[in-house]
């Protein structure tokens, strides 16, 4: 019973905070129809400068404002001068679009190398640290317990934004058809732009999440990326309730078979997954159409 | 307008790049001029290293190419081998097999490099030496402790003991002094942690203990929830913990810890890394770990220390006996060419002759298999430091 627990606690952490980041990559992709793997930096630079900032005697808000802004700027240019420019001229191609991210993605985290080197940077809050809560001899730390509790509102609030609000609904309007959208009123590049703004907030919240959790080392930014686009595909491109859906799928699959089978095959298990989908239901759990 | 914002993005791209490759690529010496007379003289002896510069390595990769830095700036500027300067080609290994071979590929029939001096990880080694060996390539790494590295050909040496040494070393600690009757092995997948975990494991068993969950991971994981439920309901005397790098280990206790396993830690010479520990006093607090002994007390040593020290801006050395071997492989180089000669199967010869070679890293004699004799130290982290609780010498 304990092991049950401590299982569902195992898969409830990264389901919840990866699952947020691939809705918000959801979103784009959904949008631009870019997979956008820069989003997994953006996730880093949002820790990185949460990380800067701490170590400059900013306070915790503080912190979280100044990465917010970091992250928003650069995904904002990486759209501008990278995204919209590969449109000009000519109908974008989403295989070029895909190799100019993961340059972006690779260019990152090299800077992240330069500037920070090569260590891993342990994010020490100023916060007393709390013993990890027990039931019986399944154990959550508070921490954990925030990050699933800021994972899930946070992302509460994006889905309530693309359903209730206007611009949310102008997203909406660009990612079924682009073309339709611009008649009516509704500019693509406008909703692009928005779509990246949603990205890179939720990039940002999950980036300082995820800085408390697993540390901050150069190299994450990849394997970010992948679970970014697993997650995505598997619960349906493009629909953010798929996306989040599709990360629990994996995290559960993962962790089933990590107990059940060998923990080291936990990335084989996510992406034979991902290839059983793209097969045979490449529109993925509730997504409607093919990107 | 337009034109101005593509000259800045210009401008920084290059400046990154140009920023990038001086931090990574210290630029090799320009020969001292007028010591040597002669023109054959002043030809600079070629020296392929190859490091994990980039990636999850650096973590020891840089520290110990800045160690090696040091040697090749004070040979250069002491005369060189007999009047030839060192000219130094870095390589990034990237600790990995892959980057490894393509490295090693570029040194030998590219730049045509007789010695190579480096490969910090055993993948790297194990990856290039087939090459070297074939090509008559001088190759010594100052921290590969894989043991299939001792078979790997005649012309692969190395100053880090092999950790056959290594694994056996820690069960008798683990089982003698530790009191642990059962363990659990967490490792990753990598040639360095696999080595050590097949040697652990075997002893272990070997002297009448168990080993109750035996987890690897993959590099690059982030989640070891898993791995620890399973050690944790394995209710272990002592978990043996085998990161390939600082990254995931620290992850590694984190998370252990998170779950509440109080069972006594145990691990290999990452861990105890000096910026390490310093930096994750209180994760760390408690860990025991061994590595290859290096004695900071002779006056060699110390000279070695300060002179780091200056040349890094005060920097601690973060894995004080694979950079005390690094920096001393250059002299022995100088030393094996000014006695061998400029010639690869000599120096090779010559070095298997080397017996009780005094130098910084201590006292080097080579088995006829190219592997040091050395002793361990085991050690406590405690406080962010690092405090040695005995010295072993393996029979």
């Amino acid at each position: 019973m304990e092991i049950a627990l401590q299982l569902l606690i195992n898969t409830l952490i990264p389901a919840a905070l990866f699952g947020l980041m691939a809705s918000g990559f959801s979103v784009f992709l959904n949008v631009a129809k870019i997979v956008d793997l820069s989003q997994g930096a953006l996730v880093l630079i949002s820790g990185y400068s949460f990380f800067a900032a701490l170590q400059h005697g900013a306070t915790i808000l503080i912190g979280i404002l100044l990465s917010s802004v970091v992250t928003i700027t650069v995904a904002l240019l990486i759209n501008g001068f990278i995204y919209e420019r590969l449109r000009r001229n000519r109908k974008l191609s989403q295989v070029i679009a895909m190799i100019a991210s993961a340059g972006v993605l690779l260019l990152l985290q090299n800077s992240f190398l330069a500037i920070f080197g090569s260590r891993t940077k342990v994010i020490n809050l100023p916060i007393k640290n709390l013993e990890p809560i027990a039931f019986g001899d399944a154990t959550i730390t508070w921490w954990q317990i925030i990050i699933v509790t800021v994972s899930a509102l946070a992302w509460i609030a994006l889905y309530s934004f693309l359903k209730k609000t206007r611009v949310g609904t102008a997203l909406r309007a660009t990612a079924d058809n682009a073309e339709v959208a611009e008649i009516v009123g509704i500019s693509a590049r406008v909703s692009r732009r928005n779509a990246m703004l949603i990205a890179a907030t939720v990039c940002s919240i999950a980036g300082i999440l995820a800085s408390l959790e697993y540390n901050l080392d150069p190299n994450q930014g990849v394997d970010i990326a992948i679970k970014d686009f697993s997650r995505a595909v598997i619960g349906g491109v493009g629909s953010v309730p798929g996306a989040m859906l599709g990360s629990f799928v994996i995290q559960t699959a993962e962790e089933l078979g990590g107990w059940f089978w060998n923990a080291a095959y936990k990335q084989v298990i996510s992406l034979m997954l991902v290839f059983i989908f793209l097969i045979w239901k490449p529109t993925g759990i509730l997504g409607k159409k093919k990107i | 307008m337009k034109g101005l914002i593509w000259i800045i993005v210009t401008l920084l791209v290059v400046g990154g790049v140009w920023y990038l490759f001086m931090g990574l690529e210290p630029p090799t010496s320009e020969a001292p001029s007028g010591i040597t007379p002669g023109a054959q003289k002043t030809i600079p002896l070629k020296v392929g290293a190859m490091l994990p510069l980039t990636g999850d390595g650096a973590a020891y990769g840089l520290p110990i190419q800045k160690a090696g830095q040091l040697a090749v700036d004070e040979i250069n500027a002491s005369g060189g081998i007999g009047g030839r300067t060192f000219q130094v080609i870095w390589e990034d290994g990237q600790c990995d097999a892959k980057s490894a071979s393509a490295a090693t590929q570029k040194l030998v029939n590219v730049d045509k490099v007789k010695y190579i001096l480096g490969g910090v990880c055993s993948s790297e080694v194990l990856a290039g030496a087939p090459l070297a060996e074939s090509s008559e390539v001088l190759w010594i790494s100052p921290s590969a402790t894989s043991p299939d590295i001792t078979n790997a050909g005649d012309y692969i040496f190395r100053t880090a003991p092999s950790d056959a040494l290594a694994g056996k070393i820690a069960a008798q600690y683990a089982y003698n002094t530790m009191e642990a009757k059962t363990v659990a092995v967490v490792s990753e997948n990598k040639d360095y942690t696999q080595g050590l975990r097949k040697v652990f494991t075997e002893f272990f068993i070997g002297l009448g203990g168990k080993v109750t969950a035996d987890e690897v991971y993959n590099e690059g994981d982030t989640d070891f929830r898993t791995q620890f439920l399973k050690v944790k309901t394995a209710k272990p005397d002592v978990v043996y913990l085998l990161p390939q790098t600082p990254a995931s280990g620290l992850l590694l206790v984190k998370q252990l810890r998170d779950q509440k396993i109080t069972a006594k830690l145990l691990t290999a010479e990452v861990l105890p890394g000096r910026d390490v520990v310093k930096e994750n006093a209180k994760l760390l607090e408690g860990v025991v770990g061994i590595e290859p002994y290096f004695n900071a007390e002779t006056p060699e040593a110390q000279a070695f220390v300060a002179a780091y020290k200056t040349a890094n801006n005060n920097e601690e050395l973060a894995f004080p006996s694979f950079m005390a071997n690094y920096y001393s492989q250059f002299y022995l180089l100088k030393t094996a060419v000014e006695t061998a000669g400029d010639d690869s199967m000599k120096v090779k010869d010559w070095l298997y002759t080397v017996k009780d070679w005094k130098h910084v890293l201590g006292s080097l004699t080579f088995d006829s298999n190219g592997d040091p004799l050395a002793e361990y130290q085991i050690l406590e982290l405690r406080n962010g430091e690092v405090k040695p609780l005995e010295t072993v010498r393996p029979e």
